[in-house]
């Protein structure tokens, strides 16, 4: 898809001079929705300047893109300063996976324009793998894989409940003291949950149907 | 909150025999085969290096010093220094960190101390 840039950054792009710097904004949700928001620059960035997030000046690089003729998904590392380990930190909690899965958000916006709403250039990526030493904390970026997208979204199953353990649909409220469940029917029945259960106990044995609409 | 880097009644900010300005403020710079050069910042602010050298550090002084190197700041933690070039008087103040792994004085003159520390904005 062409690049579209805005008309100010069209006069920035074409200034011979400019005390202006294009500053690239990363932000990373990672899997347990924790968000972190950097800016590779001098100080700590507010975009859009007015009513944004504040973007803290950290040490973070971007290698080049790798592309190749396979058909293999581009990939691209970044490389985020981790001498403090804070980053670690975040890639080690509970459920992070070590930061695979993150949704990272690439911006470049120029220090004289922070006031537009409109990135020049937005990347969506999803972190594919990951590590750190004592230096970097390491993130391989690339497009989501459509073969792991379930599809259809819904599938109707006798004895595999579809919700999440206390999420919208399972609705579990705490009254015990249960923290996960193996979303089967009796383990919904030991946790009084019964009426939310995900699954279709009265599907025939044998077959599992998929609502095509 | 950074600590402050001992000052005053020890003479370390006070006595100093010279100290080298460096601001860093990096460019991108792309010339063209017709003479002329496209530029612009590479970041939004500039950062401040200095090299301040003592040339008869007091004996008192230098131990305080390398108290604060070794052990206060553990020569990695940023700390708040009184920079006495600020053209507006002794107010500015600046946080820095040591740029240097160790620091080397000579021992002269029995009781003090030459030598130079490096220390740049963070």
């Amino acid at each position: 898809m062409a690049l579209s840039l805005s008309s100010a950054a069209i006069v920035e792009k074409n200034k011979l001079t400019s005390s202006g710097a294009w500053i690239i904004l990363l932000k990373v949700v990672f899997p347990d929705l924790t968000t972190i928001r950097l800016a590779r620059n001098t100080e700590d960035v507010v975009w859009p300047s007015t009513g944004g997030n504040t973007y803290t000046a950290f040490p973070f690089e971007i290698d080049d893109a790798q592309e190749e003729g396979s058909g293999a998904h581009s990939i691209l590392n970044i490389r985020v300063g981790n001498v403090t380990r804070t980053i670690q930190t975040y890639m080690e909690q509970t459920g992070n996976a070590g930061g695979v899965g993150s949704d990272v958000d690439l911006y470049v916006v120029h220090s004289d324009h922070l006031d537009l709403t409109t990135a020049e250039i937005h990347e969506t990526f999803v972190v594919t793998s990951s590590f750190a030493d004592s230096k970097w904390a390491v993130f391989e970026l690339s497009a989501r894989n459509q073969v792991n997208v379930i599809f259809p979204q819904y599938r109707f199953m006798k004895n595999f409940c579809r919700w999440s353990f206390r999420d919208y649909g399972c609705g579990y409220s705490g009254a015990t003291s249960y923290t996960t469940c193996n979303k089967t029917l009796s383990d919904c029945r030991l946790r009084g949950n019964v009426r939310y259960f995900g699954g279709f106990p009265g599907i025939p044995e044998g077959r599992t149907y998929v609502d095509t609409d | 909150m950074p600590g402050d880097m001992p000052s005053g009644t020890t003479g370390i900010s006070r006595n100093y025999s010279s100290i080298k300005v460096i601001s860093h403020r990096p460019s991108i710079r792309s010339p063209f085969e017709a003479g002329y050069v496209q530029t612009r910042s590479k970041w939004t602010t500039a950062k401040r290096e200095f090299a301040i050298s003592w040339k008869s550090m007091t004996a008192q002084s230098h131990a305080s010093l390398l108290y604060f190197f070794e052990t206060t700041c553990s020569g990695a933690s940023s700390f708040i220094w009184h920079d006495p070039t600020a053209n507006s008087g002794s107010g500015v103040t600046r946080e820095v960190i040591f740029l240097d792994d160790s620091l080397e004085f000579d021992n002269v003159h029995q009781d003090y101390f030459s030598g130079s520390i490096r220390i740049r904005e963070v």
